[in-house]
């Protein structure tokens, strides 16, 4: 059993390009989609508090 | 047609008021070409065999230096805007720069040539070659160049963008420009790559013009 | 089609019913392409297990294409019916189809590296793909260069159609000059002929990096939705407060 996972892992003698393929194509998709996100929190963030402020200052120039 | 050698005089006049550019840009081609053999080595073959590449490298990278200012300065004035609105056509405006810039920035590299010839002496029939090349490839150079001169118009770090931008689209012409005077070292007929490179020459014609006018309109919006 | 999702209300409403979907999808085909990729499909009689590469690298080659494709396209409807939601489409898509030609290009040269002796070598495809990764690159570059964004997005759809019509150009110019400087004594990447057991992976992963790819502009064609509200917004407010 271990045999085989060993094997598998070794893939053949090409572990050091085959597995660095693999994990750099995960980490970029992965990457862009996490940044993707992130950056729309991020703005989704901005848009509440700018609509915070707005509505701040109107109510501010009401009392005026 | 007239009207167009007119426009053409008009910018050629303008562009030799200052003719010191011109000369500036042909130096900066005589210098980098005189760069290589500094760091490469002083082997006569090796020069000669790599004289087409770095020529074509050294015209291609001397006309992202004068390709900057083609529209700039009439952008910065605000004549662009003003030639937009007149009644003259934009694209023949258009053509007579790019012809003016060939004429002032293309030419004189083919002229300054022989002195890079001889120092790493090339042979002749290479040479002729070359000086061929030249002549069909450099319009080429001010086409699509001067399209993206027009691109990166009011842009921040203009040069530096139009060079990005230009470079990956100029490989083609590189390739055959050079693959025309390669073809003596490698053995194989000169008149495809001619070929390829004149019909670049006509779809940059054809194209590179009536794009520039669309993309200075969409500046001036 | 686009005069439909260019309302962003109405375009938020879609896609987030979607999602959901879509990102399952994309996880489930990836999963399936990758166990199928690295277990089930057989080594290459001549590659041995070096092929497995194939599976990442070569989808990365399409979608690089696929989405230069897709930005020339919207960059042509942008320009054409000056549709803004077009541009908009275009400039969200580049930054996948980057990361894709950079995947694309790490993974050729991690096959290359058995397969040829070099991390690099001047193969005409990987060549041509590396000019696509400039093109991409200045088209991003354009697109951010100037302070009024409508007047980036112009520039950088005319560059991306410009570019569009020189991709087979580069790419027919790099193929000549490789046979030029180069004898066919190379091993080629993938083969004259694909074996199905081959085909049945690549064709997942494939289907996985497309899912990936609308999931991913989904998100970011809703940033740059945002940042442009957000943007109107100041600009209003400042009115306002004058």
């Amino acid at each position: 059993m271990i045999e085989v996972v060993v094997e598998f892992i070794i893939m053949g003698g090409h572990a050091y390009y085959i597995w660095p393929a693999y994990i750099i194509a995960t980490v970029g998709i992965l990457g862009l989609w996490f940044f993707s996100i992130r950056e729309l929190k991020y703005q989704k963030q901005i848009l509440a508090n700018l609509k915070e402020d707005i509505s701040q200052k109107t109510q501010q120039r009401k009392c005026n | 047609m007239n009207k167009l050698s007119w426009f053409i005089w008009h910018e050629l006049k303008i562009s030799l008021r200052n003719a010191g550019d011109t000369a500036v840009i042909v130096m900066f081609f005589l210098l980098i070409a005189l760069l290589f053999p500094m760091g490469i080595g002083s082997s006569a073959a090796l020069l000669t065999r790599i004289a087409p590449g770095v020529i074509w490298v050294a015209a291609i990278l001397t006309a992202m230096l004068s390709l900057d200012s083609i529209f700039a300065s009439d952008f910065e004035d605000g004549s662009l805007e003003q030639i937009v609105i007149s009644p003259t056509p934009l694209i023949l405006i258009v053509t007579a720069k790019f012809t003016a810039h060939w004429l002032i920035t293309g030419l004189p590299l083919i002229f300054a040539v022989p002195i890079i010839g001889l120092i790493y002496d090339i042979p002749i029939k290479v040479f002729s070659l070359l000086l061929i090349s030249m002549g069909i490839g450099t319009p080429i150079l001010s086409l699509i160049g001067g399209l993206g001169a027009a691109l990166v118009l009011g842009a921040r770090r203009g040069g530096v963008l139009l060079a990005l931008i230009v470079l990956p689209l100029l490989v083609p012409v590189l390739i055959f420009g050079t693959a025309a005077a390669d073809a003596v070292f490698l053995g194989f007929s000169p008149k495809p790559p001619l070929l390829l490179l004149s019909a670049m020459l006509l779809a940059a014609l054809a194209i590179a013009p009536s794009i520039t006018t669309l993309a200075i309109r969409r500046a001036l919006e | 089609m686009f005069n439909f999702l260019a309302n962003p209300a109405r375009f938020n409403q879609v896609t987030d019913r979607l999602m959901p979907a879509t990102a399952g999808l994309a996880g489930l085909f990836l999963s399936i392409g990758i166990i199928s990729a690295l277990i089930i499909s057989p080594p290459d009689y001549q590659q041995g297990d070096t092929v497995r590469i194939m599976y990442v690298h070569v989808p990365s080659a399409w979608m690089a294409l696929f989405i230069y494709s897709f930005i020339a396209i919207t960059s042509a409807i942008g320009l054409i019916w000056r549709h803004p939601f077009a541009h908009l489409s275009a400039q969200a898509a580049a930054p996948i189809g980057i990361t894709f030609t950079i995947l694309c290009l790490t993974t050729g040269s991690l096959w290359g590296k058995p397969m040829w002796g070099a991390w690099w070598v001047w193969d005409a495809r990987l060549t041509s793909v590396l000019f696509l990764f400039f093109l991409y690159l200045g088209f991003m570059a354009l697109n951010k260069a100037f302070d009024d964004p409508s007047r980036g997005e112009k520039s950088a759809a005319i560059l991306a159609l410009v570019g569009f019509i020189n991709v087979p150009v580069i790419k027919f110019s790099v193929d000549w000059w490789n046979t030029l400087h180069q004898p066919a004594s190379l091993l080629r990447a993938d083969g004259p002929a694909i074996h199905s057991s081959m085909l049945t992976p690549l064709f997942l992963m494939a289907l996985g990096f497309i899912f990936v790819a609308v999931c991913v502009l989904v998100t970011r064609i809703k940033v740059l939705l945002l940042k442009r509200r957000i943007r109107l917004m100041r600009i209003n407010g400042g009115k306002l407060r004058s």
